[in-house]
């Protein structure tokens, strides 16, 4: 029984199931029971909840084990000790007035979003300087890239147009016309890829499926 | 009343067209023997050589595995990558490697905890799989950054990989790699990430490598045959586009008629 259930043999008929439905509703969807879709995208929102708390169980009790680690640095032990409490507090304020109760919107609106701001404007300072070291001209090809970039970058800044007119008809031929094109073989070939994928997982020819090999 | 959705005609029987084409290399593949000899991609070779050099210097080897959830549209870049995931995982156990893998996403944590448990256990090293082999840093895509960046120097890495669906995190954290001095393999399949990955990485993937990715750390048969069915489907896709081409030129709208039925 229990080689049964750690086989790869449950969630392939699960998929197989997915499949048939959610297809059968877009192409068929005149005469297929919509309900069962609707069920079935209901479920994946479901199970995606459930690895949620799968994930934080996992991740809540790393955190606790790596504060108890005698031989980690002594900050990170603390900062995983606090993140520990803060975790339990915010889901013990959460579970007792609810997620819409003035005293969780309090501490997501004064504690948690000033901190993901101050995190993003600090980070994004290092995007700029990262853009600018990363760009660099180190073969052909992306001297090339470099270049369009540079005539796409003064097609939409307004000092482009300042400085030559023609940088507006040069760079929307590169967005329109190489850049689209390019951009739909890529796009051709990754849906190609995509169905591909999806017959080898059909076929239980993919390592996501546990031991399919 | 037509039994198939009106306007979607046509992208069944392309559906299925494709589908059949895949089936055929992956039977030719199989069961006739003919395996198509597929040059493998430089990134998935810098993979196994740069493992190798993390234990040679003895330097941990980084996995990302991108951001988003799998039951998102990004759930099939996010299966292709756990195929990379597991082929790595294996790599590292195999030669001994540190290997640290982290995630924005708390969906795919357990995910890729149990794939890399099992590679681990595949090679014979269960023993090297520890809490800090897999690790959740935040969902929040910044404080992901600066964590993962932290990570990085304090690991002082010496491979990041970071194959998958990424955001505007993608050239943060391989500037960051890189100012610890490691190698970075990328792979993006979003138009709108490919330049960044092609200016920060110095092997990486585009499009559908990144699906075939499994294929090639595989070299099964089957998954090969499937990529001689994709160059069949590509084909088939530039025959329709000179088609078209021909058509619109001399002035036929019927190939762009007949692809809305």
């Amino acid at each position: 029984m229990s080689d049964l259930f750690r086989s790869s043999r449950i969630p392939l008929i699960l998929i197989w199931v997915a499949v048939l439905i959610i297809f059968g509703d877009y192409f068929f969807g005149g005469v297929f029971n919509q309900a069962f879709s609707t069920l079935t995208v209901e479920w994946t929102v479901i199970i995606a909840n459930i690895a949620i708390i799968v994930g934080g169980i996992s991740i809540l009790l790393r955190s606790i084990m790596v504060s108890r680690r005698s031989s980690v640095d002594i900050v990170e032990r603390i900062m995983h000790g606090w993140q520990v409490v803060i975790a339990v507090f915010i889901f013990a304020i959460g579970t007792a007035f609810g997620t819409t109760s003035g005293t969780y919107n309090w501490l997501y609106t004064y504690i948690l979003l000033p901190s993901w701001r101050t995190v993003y404007t600090i980070i994004i300072f290092f995007m700029a300087t990262a853009s600018y070291r990363a760009f660099r001209a180190r073969s052909g090809p992306s001297f090339v890239m470099l270049i369009c970039g540079i005539l796409v970058l003064l097609r939409n800044a307004p000092i482009g147009m300042r400085i030559w007119p023609g940088f507006y008809s040069i760079g929307t031929w590169i967005l329109d016309v190489v850049n689209m094109s390019g951009g739909r073989a890529i796009m051709i070939g990754s849906v190609v890829g995509a169905v591909s994928l999806l017959i080898r997982i059909l076929l239980g020819k993919e390592k996501i499926l546990g031991e399919s090999e | 009343m037509s039994i198939i959705v009106e306007g979607r005609i046509l992208q069944l029987v392309f559906l299925l067209g494709y589908s059949l084409l895949i089936l055929y290399g992956i039977n030719r593949s199989v069961n006739q023997g003919k395996v198509p000899n597929i040059r493998q991609p430089a990134a998935i070779a810098a993979i196994e050589e740069h493992v190798g050099r993390a234990v040679e210097m003895g330097r941990p080897v980084l996995f990302q595995t991108g951001i988003g959830d799998v039951s998102s549209n990004a759930g099939a870049t996010h299966m292709a990558m756990l195929g990379v995931l597991d082929y790595t995982a294996k790599l590292a156990a195999n030669k001994e490697a540190k290997f640290i893998c982290t995630t924005p996403s708390p969906t795919l944590y357990p995910m890729a905890e149990e794939i890399i448990r099992n590679s681990f256990l595949t090679e014979g090293k269960p023993d090297l799989f520890t809490d800090d082999t897999i690790q959740f840093l935040s969902n929040q895509q910044m404080s992901y950054c600066s964590a993962v960046m932290h990570l990085m120097k304090r690991e002082n890495i010496s491979l990041n990989i970071q194959i998958g669906f990424f955001q505007a995190e993608n050239l943060i954290t391989l500037e960051a790699a890189k100012d610890s001095g490691a190698v970075n393999i990328g792979g993006a399949v979003r138009t709108l990430r490919i330049p960044g990955m092609a200016f920060g990485c110095d092997y990486f993937l585009m499009g559908e490598e990144v699906f075939a990715a499994g294929a090639f750390c595989s070299r099964d048969p089957l998954r090969l045959g499937s990529l001689l069915g994709q160059d069949l489907c590509k084909l088939a896709a530039i025959i329709v586009i000179l088609l078209g081409f021909v058509l619109v030129a001399a002035g036929s709208d019927f190939l762009v008629n007949l692809l809305t039925i």
